[in-house]
């Protein structure tokens, strides 16, 4: 279980990835993109961020999962 | 891959993701609440306790949990994500190098072809100008005749600069070669002028 900071640091750095994949041949960087990558890329990051509740701990606030009920 | 391209295969990723991770909180919710259903008659039941059980009996190693195969198969599919990207990856390079060294090789081969024919376009000019070359004791042209050479002369200097702005090698090749725009080696043969 990941700090709520921890997360977001990790968070933003695969978004700043993400960015770097998308814009990097256009700036001149030799990064090459490939589909793969980039879908991928783009789908773990989406899928980490619907998870964050389950991958966070912001102390013990237990109540917070079971508000996951409410979400639906 | 331009830009447009990459923009919408991030975007696919991010619904298939958005997609993943509602599936996957759906059913940890409905796991949820089956599990207060099964105990909703046991009044000692406490859900966090039972994550706390469940945090104990992962510490003590043994059979994996749910969430640990869930865990497995999350970092499985990114590293071979990952490993697919880089392995695609490595193929373009490779393909971008091979490409490369193909039009450098042709390049150069055109440049040998290039200078064989301007060879042999230089010795067929000699001759023809070794045909009508003048010497100092030759007699003098009449206007007649004068025109008649310098329509000669004109036509052989033109046929050899001809050839040689059609022997240029292609905008694609001119980094790679050093025969872009050569000239001929020696100037025009001059015309005959009438003495007055």
């Amino acid at each position: 279980m990941l700090k709520e900071w921890q997360f977001n640091v990790l968070f933003f750095v695969g978004v700043g990835g993400a960015i770097l994949l998308l814009i990097g041949p256009e700036i001149g960087l030799s990064i090459g993109s490939n589909p793969t990558a980039v879908t991928g890329v783009g789908a773990i990051l989406t899928y980490v961020l619907t998870q964050k509740k389950s991958l966070t701990t912001n102390g013990s606030k237990p109540k917070e999962e079971t508000d996951n009920g409410s979400d639906r | 891959m331009d830009l447009t391209d990459r923009f919408w295969f991030l975007i696919l990723g991010c619904c298939i993701g958005f997609v993943l991770g509602y599936v996957v909180r759906l059913l940890q919710t409905i796991e949820k609440e089956v599990e207060e259903i099964k105990h909703k008659d046991d009044p000692d039941y406490i859900p966090e306790k039972k994550e706390e059980v469940k945090k104990l009996k992962r510490r003590s190693w043994k059979w994996p949990t749910w969430l640990t195969f869930n865990r497995i198969a999350v970092a499985l599919v990114v590293y071979l994500t990952a490993v697919a990207a880089w392995q695609a990856q490595q193929a373009v390079n490779k393909f971008e190098e091979a490409q490369q060294a193909s039009v450098e090789d042709r390049c150069e081969a055109g440049e040998a072809l290039r200078d064989a024919v301007r060879s042999t376009v230089e010795a067929v000019y000699k001759l023809a100008i070794g045909a009508a070359e003048r010497k100092e004791n030759d007699p003098p042209l009449t206007a007649k005749e004068a025109v008649q050479y310098n329509d000669y002369i004109s036509r052989v200097n033109t046929f050899r600069e001809v050839q040689y702005a059609n022997l240029q090698p292609t905008p694609e090749c001119a980094p790679y070669v050093d025969d872009f725009g050569k000239k001929p080696p020696t100037p025009p043969y001059p015309l005959y002028e009438l003495s007055k």
